[in-house]
């Protein structure tokens, strides 16, 4: 079987959104992989703030651990019992015209066991700012996971034109 | 067009006896292997890997992560018995919680040395980037994944290995 198909992909139109969402997500695949690129309106800053509530899940089971360079300086950071899975995008002082790139993989997403997550993110620009980001996460739910709910945060940024999100499924047989 | 992430085989693990998975006889037709393994194990341990049953001093490696608090980097060189897929335990008794992925690049080419990389995560413990270095010019036809101190996969463990094609 053809492997690493894509499902849906969702380009952000002229105004923005403050959500969107993959919907039926088939469970015929074994992996799950979303590639990003996207920019947000928080203002004041380089980046901005870009989340998914997995099965539209807002309760407090999503446990992460950070590695982040963020302008050259490395730290790690973690969270228990948050709401959401994030990462920073571009955002509206970052240098015209760049976008985050994040790439998110989902193993087993069907599984009835708890859904360990990866993703690598990076905002780069022309300045001394940027964020490095390696993310590990942990979804409490034995759900499987059926829908992406993509937001530009709890604060509501709204995801700027031309961001890109694209769908991927990843078959083992 | 060419065909890439082509599934080559697949293991998941039943039972409390598994302390090692191994792929034989990995056809040398692709241009890099991917390995994803979402596992877990009887004792917290790394996934450590075996290549072309060689247990000689041919791996090293250097790996920078996070255990959630602080950064950290680590480098170890002329490494015996095998390479390292993660640095702090992530292989967890967590259920499942340990997501690894890992790319053998340029696998079959019998020129050169072989570069590894690889990512790993558990959100209970850290998550962290590793390069391996396997110094052996022959083609990569085995890879064993194994634990520390013979502790074993949790059942339903999932490892597969894909193939990519350049052209």
């Amino acid at each position: 079987m053809a492997t690493f198909i894509k499902i849906a992909s969702y380009t952000v139109g002229s105004g923005g959104t403050t959500s969107f969402t993959f919907s039926n997500i088939p469970q015929t695949y074994t992996d799950l992989c979303l590639k990003i690129s996207d920019r947000g309106n928080r203002s004041g800053v380089f980046y901005s703030n870009t989340s998914i509530k997995i099965n539209n899940d807002g309760s407090l089971i999503y446990d992460w651990r950070w590695l982040r360079d963020y302008a050259g300086t490395v730290a790690g950071l973690s969270s228990s019992n948050d709401y959401d899975l994030s990462w920073y995008s571009s955002g509206t002082t970052g240098t015209a015209s760049t976008f985050g790139n994040t790439e998110i993989y989902f193993p087993n997403y069907t599984s009835s066991n708890y859904k360990a997550i990866t993703y690598d993110s990076v905002v780069e620009q022309n300045s001394t700012d940027c964020f490095i980001l390696l993310g590990s996460y942990l979804y409490r739910s034995t759900n499987a996971i059926t829908s992406l709910v993509v937001t530009g945060s709890a604060n509501n940024y709204t995801i700027q034109e031309n961001s890109t999100y694209t769908l991927y499924g990843i078959s083992k047989s | 067009m060419a065909k890439t992430y082509t599934p080559i085989a697949t293991t998941t693990v039943s039972g409390t006896s598994t302390t090692t998975v191994t792929f034989s006889s990995i056809p040398s037709t692709y241009t890099d292997l991917i390995l994803v393994s979402n596992c877990g194990s009887s004792t917290a341990s790394d996934l450590n890997f075996e290549l072309n049953s060689n247990q000689g001093d041919a791996y090293s490696w250097t790996a920078i992560g996070s255990n959630g608090s602080a950064a950290y980097s680590a480098r170890y060189s002329s490494q015996t018995y095998s390479g390292r897929l993660n640095y702090l335990g992530y292989q967890s008794t967590n259920n499942y919680s340990m997501v690894n992925i890992a790319h053998f690049m340029n696998y079959a080419n019998t020129t050169t040395y072989k570069t590894i990389l690889s990512r790993s995560n558990n959100a209970s413990l850290g998550t962290d980037a590793i390069v391996n270095l396997y110094r052996s010019t022959s083609a990569i036809t085995q890879i064993k994944l194994l634990l520390a101190s013979n502790w074993y996969f949790l059942s339903g463990s999932t490892f597969t290995l894909y193939g990519i094609k350049a052209a």
